[in-house]
């Protein structure tokens, strides 16, 4: 693996802020006394990425993603703690910064809203100071994987959600960036324009080798796209490690039901833990061995009927919540 | 180069609402024809504004006027971080190699700044006729620098203030709050107002810097000023200055930005 080119070294946020109080005798008591309200939107988090990695970033809602992935980016200023993205702190060389990472909001768009983004395009190469021929070849490729041309006249105002998110994974990548933070890139997304969106950060880390970090609440693009997770939950990492070993540890293993045609003569294959109503229940944690089943079975012309049950990673996500609240209670 | 291609961006997407854009140069237009107006009733009808001859009060108003309208062109990003904080757009501007500032102040260009530039110049000419005035290069000069200087008040003003929209976008009220007093009280002599009044506006929100002050000095109105003559004669720096230290006071805001949730 190769060197670290992202570290959150003990990273915390804490937001201050007023509280309003409700009408007109709250406002005036809100001007006069205001009350702080601070807000851990990250309490402590440490954890780090090699290059060519992707790494997930999951928990629930208010966890913390958006505010540590701001913290690495270089928008916000950690409270305490340090992020270094190849080597530098984020948000004490902006400009060297900027040309090293792209970044993508999944609910805001970096484009210019009442420009065409074939301009936004522009104006980037020039802001970026992209060499024409390489601006050129970049584009010409990014509008291939991601099917731009035939809406990138229009303004972001006019695009659906899936076409302004293809734009903008386009724009933050224009300056050929090694490192790339996605912030719920695929969120509202229609399964077709979802699909060719995985495809593309799929792409961008095996093909190009270059390093992301994203967050999503999909898990089936977890499960394709990332062989680390780290989870976090009220401003803390809870989890970090491989999925398979997050699905080992907290999973609660595969099920396969088997109906074995009437008359044959059930195989002894491991795994088996009992049989009910002419069906076959097998049961275990380890993946491989779920894998081996099948085939097995799929070889074999006296099964009738089968379902194979993965383990649901929602579920794996809530078991490790679970277990992590008791164990800090 | 950069800027011009921000400034030819900003008018583009303005042409592209064709109604918008025509029908604000137009509400530009009748609003300056306005003030000429008003300027040019205040100099026939009128034997002078506290002491002052109606020439002076003119080439003040013009001196204002250009201020305004350069800072308009040029600063008015200023009046929109809380807009562009709300709509996460600083955090984008944060992820580019341009200084933010830079950034948020070419955002937008002020369509009806054109109309401005050109009442402006027919102001001057109008108040160069009225008064008995050697135009001498250094004189010029002056008269360029009391411009710029008015132009880098509003500025630092509107840039001060705009740096707390970063973080509470009711800001915005406050900065149009003062914008309004600018425009109000920066175009006239400021010997007509109460001692008071005119300290504030000396040495509080010194609008005087602004027009009242150097054209007081241009034009050798220095008997009734608050301030030595000498410093009358130095206000178009205070300006420069006082925006130097508010572009400082923005970076300090900046490093405290904390985006919007979300
Ligand atoms: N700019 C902000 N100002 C105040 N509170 C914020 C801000 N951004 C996020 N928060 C709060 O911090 C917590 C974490 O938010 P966030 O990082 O957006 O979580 P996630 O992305 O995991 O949903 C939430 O409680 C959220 O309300
Ligand atoms: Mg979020």
């Amino acid at each position: 693996m190769g060197e670290l080119v992202i570290e959150a070294l003990g990273l915390r946020k804490v937001f201050r802020g007023t509280a309003r109080r409700p009408g007109f005798g709250g406002a005036l008591r809100s001007l006069v006394a205001p009350e702080r309200v601070t807000t851990v939107a990250v309490d402590d988090v440490s954890f780090g990425v090699r290059a060519g990695e992707l790494l997930a970033l999951l928990g629930p809602n208010g966890a913390g993603k958006s505010t540590t992935i701001k913290m690495l980016s270089g928008v916000l200023v950690p409270s305490a703690g340090r992020a270094l993205v190849a080597g530098h702190v984020p948000h004490l060389d902006r400009p060297a910064n900027a040309r090293r990472i792209g970044a993508v909001f999944g609910q805001r768009t970096q484009l210019w809203w009442d420009l065409p983004a074939l301009e936004s395009f522009a104006m980037l190469r020039d802001i970026f100071k992209v060499e024409e021929a390489a601006y050129r070849l970049r584009l010409d490729e990014l509008a291939g994987l991601l099917e731009l041309s035939s809406f990138w006249k229009q303004r972001p105002r006019q695009m659906s959600l899936g076409q302004r998110v293809r734009c903008d994974l386009a724009a933050a990548l224009l300056h050929d960036p090694p490192i790339i933070f996605l912030d719920e890139p695929t969120i509202g997304m229609d399964a077709v324009v979802k699909e060719q969106v995985r495809e593309f950060i799929r792409y961008q880390t095996a093909e190009r080798g270059r390093t992301i970090i994203l967050t999503t609440h999909d898990m089936a693009e977890v499960s394709r796209l990332a062989s680390r997770v780290v989870l976090i939950n009220e401003g803390r990492v809870v989890y970090d490690g491989s999925l398979a070993d997050l699905q080992k540890e907290y999973g609660s293993g595969w099920k396969v039901r088997v109906t074995f045609a009437h008359g044959a003569v059930p195989p002894a294959l491991p795994g088996l833990v009992g049989t009910a109503g002419g069906e076959h229940l097998f049961a275990g944690t380890d993946p491989a061995a779920q894998r081996h089943l099948l085939r097995e079975l799929l070889d074999r012309d006296d099964v009738e009927d089968l379902q194979a049950h993965g383990d649901d990673l929602e579920d794996v996500m809530a078991a490790v919540y679970r277990k992590r609240a008791e164990t800090t209670r | 180069m950069l800027t011009w291609r921000f400034i030819t961006l900003s008018l583009k997407s303005a042409i592209e609402h064709r109604a918008d854009f025509f029908f604000m140069i137009l509400v530009g237009a009748i609003w300056q024809v306005t003030v000429v107006a008003f300027a040019t009733v205040l100099i026939t009808r009128f034997p002078g504004m506290g002491g002052w001859t109606p020439g002076a009060v003119l080439l003040m108003t013009a001196v204002r006027s250009g201020g305004h309208t350069l800072a308009g062109s040029f600063f008015m990003g200023a009046r929109q971080i809380a807009e562009l904080t709300l709509e996460g757009r600083i955090d984008a501007f944060l992820l580019r190699p341009m200084p933010v500032y830079r950034q948020v102040m070419l955002n937008y260009f002020h369509v009806p700044m054109l109309g401005d530039l050109v009442v402006t110049g027919v102001m001057f000419a109008i108040a160069a006729r009225y008064l008995d005035l050697d135009w001498t290069p250094w004189r010029v000069v002056y008269l360029v620098a009391a411009v710029l200087g008015a132009m880098f008040l509003e500025a630092a003003v509107q840039t001060f203030l705009g740096s707390f929209a970063l973080r509470h976008p009711t800001a915005k009220q406050w900065q149009e709050w003062t914008e309004d007093l600018m425009a109000t009280f920066g175009s006239y002599p400021l010997n007509i107002l109460p001692d008071l009044a005119r300290a504030v506006f000396v040495f509080v929100l010194p609008i005087a810097v602004c027009g009242y002050l150097p054209v007081a000095f241009l034009t050798g109105h220095t008997t009734e000023l608050p301030v030595p003559v000498w410093a009358a004669a130095a206000s178009p720096a205070i300006g420069a200055v006082l925006f130097a230290a508010a572009l400082r006071w923005w970076t300090t805001r900046l490093r405290r930005y904390e985006s919007v949730g979300g």
